[in-house]
């Protein structure tokens, strides 16, 4: 099997996305997202709604002076809202060039994920995407949805807006 | 006309009449007198008047004369050259000679002008209009008369009246002399005329001058009045003032008509007084003297009249009561005149008329005694009188004989009529014929009672009786029928009696039977009684004690319910407290969160570093878990607070139940309390109550026994009764009524009753003899029985002994 190239391809992949990720909570499922991707985790704090912005953006905050889009996780994955609790969190990301938020119900570790523990994801049928996952990890016992944080959140909407962030804003 | 006065009213007027004439004539003669003696006074006053105004007249022409005589001696050229000087001179020459003037001038008339012109003049006249009133009081005269002017003039200046004179000077009259009298001229011979009439009776008489208004000008009396001049002069003669209260009359004449000036009068007058005063006196006192005397003419006519009548009317009602029967009158009269006479005849009338009264009034009195004979032959009134008295005296002594006799029960006695003739003859048959009614019904009714005597009740009355006899005849008849049915019935009634006393005495002797059992019956209820009375004292000690326990566990129950209450404080303490814990946890919880993120954003950031980070990534890796320890610690710790919280809100809630049960336990208790002390009081009211039944049931008993005791009371009555009913019977049975049904049934029931009575009336007499001797001593030591009960005690009354009938029960 180790010389069939689409398994080649793939522990090739594997070894890619192994590495350490920063996991959270959404309902009960634990993501994770890779840490290097990660900027900053803030706790809530108040956030500016903006009018006539996609659903799943719930508005922007003010993070040591820059102006930066916070997004609703939940919204954008199609998952229904839930109140809001003290364990909420923002964890600020860089994606496609660009940071922003994103709300989370609650983050929970660092953690190393070897390429062993990374499963590729399942197929559930033609009509379903699941682009916005790397894998699945196993580690500990438990499952963990590896999110592919660039695709998760990539939409031309939030291109956009993310353009308009940039050219009002950052020079970077 | 004259009939309706009386005798002494008509002797009065023609006495008033008769008096009337003379004293008409004498007043008319003083009148008379009156007018001659006023006429007289008048007539010295015209006099004096007279003479008075004709020496004033010659007066004046005197004085004329001296006027005439001054122009003289001027004389016309004399005033037109001498000086004013020596005319003043003349003029004052003129008035020493004669003092008789008061001034003097000499004037200047101017024609046209009305006012003349002094040139000279005495030093008095000095008013340049002086001279003014002397040319107009002149104008007049000179015109007429050349020669002589004379006149009177007003001096209007000092509006007083004055006497003045003016002679022409000179042919021209252009001027003329004027002189003034003086006043005194004039008054000394009007005082003059004034003398004369005093001397002439009137003292009060004045005289004056007065002009033709009647201003005076010159008056022998000070402050004369204006007087009406005009009525004087067409009046010649005494005139009296009626209208002046005093009374003035004037005399006046008038001596101006043919001078100049004004015209002026002389008036004398005397107070009207003075001229008729006396006469008139001497009327009015003829006056009052016949009023009086009429007066007194009518009054002794009218006591004359009365002396006259008095004796006339006296015997008049004398007779006017003889007529109506009264003879007690007295004639006082005593006269030797015709009625005199009458008088006497009155007074033997009257005594004849007495004699015969006091005869009639002892008859009407029953008095025969009295004794009346005829006066003569023809006086029918005595002798009828004379004969009643014997006749009566005759008829009362045969009545009395009658009546003697019918008295002493003898009535076969009869009075003797043929004596009589008339209504006394049928008085005495009728008393006869009387005795003989009273006779018959008495002696039936003798008999009859004699046969009710003899016991025989069938005897009755059987002759014809009218009213009273007849009555006393049904009387007797029904007082002896009475007797004859109540004996019947009495008879009828004893054997009835009899029969009803043995059924009192059966029934009497099963009452006493009764009464006995009653008695022992009231025994056990009294001993059952006894039995609850100590059972409800016993509930009652009962309820008592339990209501002291429940006392002190309601004690308990508040302490618990007070213990509960600070319970609940702590508990409540314990929830502050754990409130405060909570905090600080929650605060805890907040740092390990935020420690977390800081040591995850540790890890990021040592991730970044690559190797370089592997040490401080373990750091923060430790670091995160001793945040997450301590989040799990705080969360521990919230939870156990959390619980322990709960806890003692159940604890609160218990607390609250405990205490709402402590509460109703409460109040329970104090109901137990309630309710035991209830049950005490109701068991001491039920010990109270049984105790008073116990006293009504021995009530009861005693009267049960006394009821035994009357009832064997009441059967030997009956026994005593019947025993009395058939000796009644017997008794009846000896009479012999009409009705013979009585006597057939009383024959049979005659035995029974008998024996019943013998054999019964000593038991019961014995008993009672015994019982009253006991209860003597008992009687007296005890307190609590009344009187009436103490005298049939049962305990005594009923025989308990050996011989009573109780013992049998």
């Amino acid at each position: 099997m180790a010389s069939d190239p689409k398994a080649t391809a793939l522990a090739q992949r594997k070894l890619e996305n192994a590495g350490k990720y920063l996991t959270f909570f959404l309902e009960s499922e634990e993501y994770g997202i890779p840490i290097l991707k990660v900027q900053q985790i803030i706790g809530v704090t108040s956030i500016t709604v903006v009018p006539r912005t996609p659903h799943y953006v719930l508005g922007v905050i003010n993070l040591r002076g820059k102006i930066i889009p916070v997004i609703d996780i939940r919204r954008k994955l199609d998952m229904p809202s839930v109140e809001p609790s003290e364990a909420n969190c923002i964890i600020v990301v860089k994606s496609n060039g660009i940071e922003m938020g994103m709300y989370v119900d609650r983050v929970n570790e660092v953690l190393l994920v070897t390429s062993d523990d990374i499963e590729d994801t399942p197929f559930f049928g033609g009509q379903v995407s699941t682009d916005y996952l790397v894998g699945i990890a196993k580690t500990q016992g438990r499952v963990r949805l590896l999110l592919d944080i660039d695709k998760a959140l990539s939409t031309s909407e939030l291109l956009q807006m993310a353009a308009a962030f940039s050219a009002g804003g950052d020079p970077d | 006309m004259l009939g309706k006065f009386s005798i002494a009213q008509k002797l009065a007027l023609l006495l008033f009449t008769f008096g009337l004439l003379p004293t008409l004539v004498l007043t008319g003669v003083a009148y008379q007198a009156a007018e001659t003696i006023e006429s007289r006074a008048g007539a010295r006053l015209q006099s004096a008047a007279f003479s008075v105004g004709d020496r004033l007249d010659r007066a004046m022409g005197e004085r004329y004369d001296d006027a005439q005589k001054l122009a003289t001696s001027i004389g016309s050229a004399g005033v037109a050259k001498e000086s004013l000087g020596s005319l003043e001179a003349k003029l004052n020459a003129f008035l020493n000679l004669n003092p008789v003037y008061e001034r003097a001038a000499v004037v200047q008339l101017v024609e046209g002008a009305s006012d003349g012109v002094v040139v000279a003049k005495t030093k008095e006249i000095a008013s340049p209009s002086y001279a003014g009133v002397v040319k107009k009081a002149n104008i007049g005269s000179f015109a007429t008369a050349g020669s002589r002017s004379k006149t009177a003039s007003e001096e209007w200046t000092t509006n007083r009246p004055s006497l003045n004179f003016a002679a022409p000077i000179d042919e021209k009259r252009s001027f003329v002399v004027y002189m003034e009298l003086k006043k005194e001229a004039v008054s000394a011979i009007l005082e003059n005329g004034q003398k004369e009439l005093t001397a002439a009776n009137l003292p009060g008489a004045q005289i004056a001058v007065v002009d033709a208004k009647g201003n005076v000008i010159v008056s022998t009396e000070t402050g004369g009045q204006a007087l009406p001049v005009s009525e004087l002069k067409n009046a010649f003669g005494y005139v009296s003032d009626k209208a002046s209260t005093q009374g003035y009359a004037y005399w006046g004449k008038n001596v101006s008509p043919a001078f100049g000036g004004i015209d002026w009068y002389v008036i004398a007058k005397a107070p009207s007084a003075e001229v008729s005063g006396d006469v008139h006196g001497i009327g009015q006192k003829f006056l009052a003297a016949s009023a009086g005397m009429l007066v007194a003419i009518i009054a002794v006519g009218l006591w004359l009249g009365k002396k006259a009548v008095e004796p006339i009317s006296q015997l008049t009602s004398v007779a006017t009561r003889l007529a109506s029967g009264d003879f007690t009158q007295e004639v006082r009269y005593d006269g030797t005149d015709e009625l005199g006479e009458l008088a006497s005849a009155f007074r033997a009338l009257i005594e004849y008329g007495n004699a015969v009264a006091a005869a009639a009034d002892g008859l009407a009195r029953g008095d025969l005694s009295v004794s009346c004979e005829a006066k003569s032959g023809d006086d029918v009134l005595g002798g009828s009188v004379s004969l009643a008295v014997t006749t009566l005296q005759h008829l009362i002594e045969d009545s009395k004989s009658l009546i003697d006799a019918a008295r002493d029960g003898v009535l076969e006695h009869r009075a003797d009529v043929t004596k009589y003739v008339g209504g006394y003859r049928e008085l005495l048959e009728g008393m006869n014929e009387l005795l003989g009614a009273v006779e018959a019904p008495i002696a039936e009714a003798q008999k009859t009672l004699e046969r009710v005597a003899e016991r025989d009740l069938r005897g009755r009355m059987e002759g014809e009786f009218k009213g009273a006899y007849g009555q006393i005849k049904v009387a007797i008849n029904k007082a002896v029928g009475n007797l004859d049915e109540a004996v019947a019935r009495v008879s009828i009634g004893a054997e009835e009696v009899a029969t009803a006393s043995s059924h009192i005495t059966s029934g009497a002797q099963t009452l006493a039977q009764s009464a006995a059992s009653q008695a022992s019956a009231l025994e056990e209820i009294t001993s059952s009684l006894q039995e609850i009375t100590s059972m409800s004292r016993g509930n009652a000690a009962n309820a008592n004690e339990a209501r002291a326990m429940a006392q002190s566990s309601k004690q308990s129950a508040e302490r618990g319910t007070a213990s509960m209450h600070r319970l609940s404080q702590a508990i409540d303490r314990i929830k502050s407290a754990a409130d405060q814990t909570a905090k600080i946890v929650k605060t805890i919880d907040e740092i390990a969160f935020q420690t977390n993120l800081l040591a995850l954003n540790a890890a990021v950031e040592a991730a970044r570093a690559g190797d370089a980070g592997k040490g401080f990534a373990v750091v923060a890796e430790e670091v995160r878990n001793l945040a997450m320890r301590s989040a799990e610690a705080a969360k521990t710790t919230s939870q156990m607070i959390d619980e322990s919280v709960k806890k003692a809100e159940d604890g609160v809630i218990l607390n609250r139940e405990v205490l709402v049960n402590f509460e109703e336990i409460g109040k329970g208790i104090t109901k137990v309390v309630e309710v035991m002390g209830e049950i005490a009081a109701a068991s001491n009211m039920q010990s109270d109550g049984v105790a008073q039944i116990n006293v009504a049931v021995e009530n009861m008993s005693r009267e049960t026994q006394q009821n035994a005791a009357t009832t064997e009371e009441a059967a030997s009555a009956a026994e005593e009764l019947a025993g009395q009913a058939t000796a009644m019977r017997n008794m009846a049975a000896e009479f012999h009524t009409t009705n013979a049904s009585a006597g057939a049934f009383a024959s049979p029931m005659r035995s029974a009753p008998v024996s019943m009575g013998s054999m019964g009336r000593s038991a019961p007499m014995h008993r009672q003899n015994k019982s009253h001797a006991v209860s003597a001593p008992v009687r007296s030591t005890s307190h609590s029985h009344s009187s009436s009960s103490s005298k049939n005690d049962p305990k005594w009354v009923i025989p308990l002994d050996d011989d009573g009938p109780m013992r049998d029960f």
